[in-house]
Formats: structure tokens, C-alpha cells, sequence
């Protein structure tokens, strides 16, 4: 990051809740710079995907500071929302795929959303399908998918238009080790080029072996755990 | 192009061509009454305003007989026209009054045997005001069973009854309208509600609302052009359908049936204003609602 450059992410005494409920995160501080590579990690219902929802812009905290590529995000109208998602790239934990699309239409709905044209959109979806091994399969809708194949079309749709940064929640959740770190290759070789990567995930085998920076969520903190030793090799 | 939003797959989709096509059909017949109407009382104003007629030999002078009711015919047309704010008078020829009786007496009736009235055609002069009462008293001291029909009394009423029609066929299209409407709002809300995940994805990804709102928009006007196109033929059918009866009926003093060109146009609007109508509600309901997400 260049000196004087806003953070790309930055919590300011977050605090989250839903409805009337306890807050799941509180007095949450914290920045990642551009071009950064972190694993969220922390326990199922710790607040993982609560912290990516508030990243990808989902919900607005309920207290506190959240600001996006340097807009402050509770004094950022609705309107103004679209822009800023279209710059970052969300797998979804469940994928979120919509089944009335082929996989090619899925990929290339942000493209389409944001008014690319045609066939511009298409070379580029299929040059993506290529690179994930889904050439042969992108006219096939996602329900006759397997769980691994879904997936990367979910990585294919988040990163199509080149995002600034990259928020993945549990993308290894349901492929084998071997696909896992295949995954995250993937996701280093992003990350070379300049997308600011946030994965939350489980895998503490996976996250020792790349030695990224983590941010630990326990009892609704965040604790910002600097790289370990872990090569990419 | 498939729909980034799967609403065709909705069953609520499903009811609302046949609620158009109900609707159109209705507006469209509704529509056609109050062309027609007006088209009547235009006809009525433009024929019957500034003119009077002066019936000789009616009531109180059926003994005249025909030489001599000729004579008093003549004399008044006379006096009618030396009088002031009077144009012109003509009296009418027998094939005219026999046009005139047509619709009650049939085409080609003997008339000669039937003791008639004579009848004057009495153009008035713009502006001109007229006392038929005392145009009356004034005609019955040369002729006998004088009588002055001012047009003007008979047509306020007759226009006043078409414009009270009128005004009842323009609130029942209003309602139809609104119940349409209803209608689209209904299918719009149940589609965000059916579709709630997938607008989130699309919001996620970096769509804007109107970009949301325009899929709902295509598919609203894809609904109402399925049961409007239709049921507008439908409409349009009726109308030729009682025309025709209409005209099977000969010559009355109904209404003009027969819409003109320009109203057959306005007819055929029907389905593509309603379709605008629904593309619109379609929406401003969802851009509402959606102002609501975070």
C-alpha cells in the first residue's frame, strides 16, 4: 500500500446485531491493505460470516465503523452501494447459484449486471470456464452439478470482473484436500495480481501451510494474528 | 432472453393474463360505449343547434285538409321567414318527412293516406335568441295546430344524460384501471417475496434496483400483452358484432353505432395503455420495495 493510501477494509468499533438479539460481533477494529491475503478463522457461529456480510456489504453494522474502499459505509447512501459491490468478488458458502441459469450465465451475471455487452462477456466467461475446468459443463445448470464443480462456478462469478477484493467463506468447505489446495492456489495467484483476498474457512491444516495473516474471532472479537511460517509452496 | 429473475415460473404469474383479459375486454366495451356516445351527441350538436322546427296541422288541426294545410304551411314559412333572428325556413318535401317516420312506420309506408303534420325546417341566426312560446301564439293566428319545437331545451337534456353516461363508463374504465393495477402490484410483491434470494444475489453482485425492477417491468408487460392483445380482438369483435345487429335494425334515432377510424385506434390502444400502465406499477412497486433493503 502506498503511503497515505486508504485501507482497503477498515473496522472502527464495530458492533453487529440482528433485530433485538446480542451482538454477535462487538468493538471490532481492525484494517487490511491493499493487496493483503487473510484467513478468518474461528469457530462455527463465532461470527465468521457475520464479519464477511458486513465486508461485502450485506448489512451495515449496528455500531461503529465500517469503511470500503475509503467510503464509510454508514454515511454511504443506497445508491451508491452498487459501484462499490461490483469491485468485490463473494463465494458464498452455500454458493448461491441460480438454478434457472447455466453455469455460463451464472459467471457472467456480473458482467451482465454491470451492462457488459455480449460478446465480449462471452469470450471472457468462457476463457474463465477454461481456467477452471468447466469448459465442457457450462451449459448445464448448476443443480446437476457436483458440490466441487458449483463451487468453482461460485469462484468463476466472483472473480469475472477482477475484483479489488475477494471474500470466500468456507470455499473448501466441500471439496477434498487436494481440490482445497488447488482452490487456494487459485486464490494466491488473484492475490499476485492485486486482489485483496479474505477467506473465512475451518481448515487450520490449510491455513498453517500458506501463513497468511489471520483474524480470529473469539467471543465476538476480532484479534488480528500476524503471518506464521507457512510457505505457498 | 432468460430472466435473471425466474418470475415466469411464478404461479401468481399465471393469473394475471386471464385478470387483463378480463379487464381489457371490459375497459375496450366501456371504451366503445363512450366513443360512440359522444360521437352521438357531437352529431346532435352539430345538426340540431340554431334550428327549430314548425310543426302546421298538428294537434288542433287535423281537419284541415290538404290543399289548405298546404296554404297555411306556405303563409307561415313566410312569416318565419320576414322574422327577425330567423335565417332561412324550408318547408319540409314529403320524402323527407317520410325519411323521418322510417324508424317507426317502417321504409316505403304510404304516407298520403295518413293526415300529417307539414313540417319547416327553421335555420336561426348565430347568436339569435328565440321565444318559441311567443313565436307560437304569435304563428297559431294565421295557421291552425302550431307548434315550435326549440331543439335547444330537448337537446340539453339529451346531453346531459350522455355526459352523465359517459362520466359512468369513464368510472367504471377508472376502476378497471385500479383493480388492474391491484392486480400488478399483487404479482410484483409476490414475486420479490418468491425471489427474495435471488434479488439478494443480484444486489450483492452489483445490481442496482433498477436494474431488478426492469425484469419485473419485461415480465409484467409480457403478461399483459398475453391477455390484452387478445381480449382487445375480442372487444373489437363485439363492437363489430352489435354494429351490425344495430344496422339489421334499419334507420332509428340511436345513437350512431359505427365508430369512426380514430376511435377504432383509441380501441386498439387499450391493451398497450394498460401494458404501460402495468410496466409502470410494476415498477414504481418494486423500486418501493426495494428501497427498503439494506
Amino acid at each position: 500500500m502506498a503511503p497515505g493510501e486508504p485501507p482497503i477494509l477498515r473496522f472502527e468499533n464495530v458492533g453487529m446485531r440482528y433485530g433485538m438479539g446480542p451482538e454477535v460481533i462487538s468493538d471490532v477494529s481492525f484494517e487490511l491493505k491493499r493487496g493483503s491475503f487473510h484467513f478468518v478463522m474461528g469457530e462455527s457461529g463465532a461470527g465468521k460470516s457475520t464479519l464477511l456480510k458486513l465486508m461485502y456489504l450485506a448489512h451495515r453494522p449496528t455500531r461503529g465503523i465500517v469503511s470500503v474502499f475509503g467510503h464509510d459505509m454508514s454515511r454511504t447512501p443506497r445508491r451508491a452501494l452498487p459501484p462499490l459491490r461490483r469491485r468485490i468478488g463473494v463465494v458464498f458458502q452455500d454458493f448461491r447459484l441460480l438454478d434457472h441459469l447455466s453455469a455460463m450465465e451464472n459467471v457472467a451475471l456480473p458482467l451482465r449486471v454491470a451492462g457488459s455487452k455480449g460478446e465480449q462477456s462471452r469470450s471472457h466467461v468462457t476463457e474463465l470456464m477454461n481456467w477452471v475446468g468447466l469448459a465442457e459443463r457450462m451449459k448445464q445448470p448448476p443443480h446437476t452439478l457436483s458440490g466441487g464443480e458449483q463451487q468453482r462456478v461460485a469462484i468463476a462469478r466472483a472473480v469475472i470482473n477482477r475484483p479489488s477484493l475477494l471474500l470466500a467463506d468456507e470455499p473448501t468447505g466441500n471439496v477434498d484436500d487436494r481440490m482445497a489446495l488447488r482452490l487456494l492456489y487459485l486464490f494466491e495467484e488473484l492475490n499476485k495480481l492485486g486482489t485483496t483476498i479474505v477467506i473465512a474457512t475451518h481448515n487450520e491444516g490449510l491455513v498453517a501451510r500458506f501463513g497468511h495473516p489471520r483474524l480470529v474471532i473469539r467471543g465476538g472479537t476480532v484479534d488480528v494474528v500476524p503471518g506464521g511460517a507457512g510457505g505457498t509452496g | 432472453m432468460r430472466m435473471d429473475v425466474p418470475l415466469a415460473d411464478d404461479h401468481a404469474s399465471r393469473f394475471l393474463p386471464w385478470l387483463v383479459a378480463l379487464l381489457v375486454y371490459l375497459a375496450g366495451l366501456a371504451l366503445a360505449a363512450t366513443l360512440a356516445l359522444q360521437g352521438a351527441v357531437e352529431k346532435w350538436n352539430r345538426e340540431l343547434v340554431g334550428t327549430l322546427t314548425v310543426q302546421v296541422g298538428g294537434p288542433g288541426g287535423e281537419t284541415l285538409k290538404a290543399g289548405e294545410l298546404d296554404q297555411q304551411t306556405a303563409h307561415v314559412a313566410e312569416i318565419l321567414g320576414r322574422t327577425p333572428g330567423i335565417a332561412s325556413a324550408r318547408v319540409l318535401g314529403p320524402e323527407e318527412i317520410a325519411a323521418l317516420l322510417a324508424p317507426w312506420l317502417g321504409e316505403g309506408a304510404n304516407l298520403k293516406e295518413l293526415p300529417l303534420p307539414r313540417l319547416i325546417d327553421v335555420a336561426l341566426a348565430p347568436d339569435a335568441r328565440i321565444d318559441a312560446q311567443q313565436l307560437t301564439k304569435e304563428l297559431s293566428a294565421v295557421a291552425s295546430g302550431v307548434n315550435v319545437a326549440d331543439h335547444r331545451l330537448w337537446l340539453a337534456n339529451l346531453t346531459r344524460l350522455a355526459r352523465s353516461i359517459e362520466a359512468i363508463s369513464l368510472g367504471v374504465i377508472v376502476f378497471i384501471g385500479f383493480v388492474g393495477v391491484t392486480g400488478v402490484v399483487f404479482v410484483a410483491r409476490t414475486g420479490l417475496a418468491l425471489h427474495r434470494d435471488t434479488i439478494e444475489v443480484l444486489h450483492l453482485i452489483g445490481a442496482r434496483d433498477g436494474y431488478i425492477a426492469r425484469q419485473f417491468e419485461r415480465h409484467a408487460m409480457m403478461l399483459c400483452l398475453k391477455g390484452g392483445v387478445p381480449a382487445i380482438a375480442l372487444a373489437a369483435a363485439t363492437v363489430a358484432a352489435l354494429d351490425r345487429a344495430g344496422r339489421a335494425l334499419g334507420p332509428t334515432r340511436l345513437p350512431a353505432r359505427s365508430l369512426q377510424w380514430r376511435q377504432w385506434l383509441a380501441l386498439l390502444a387499450v391493451p398497450l395503455v394498460a401494458t404501460a400502465i402495468a410496466m409502470i406499477t410494476a415498477r414504481v412497486a418494486v423500486l418501493r420495495s426495494l428501497a427498503r433493503a439494506p
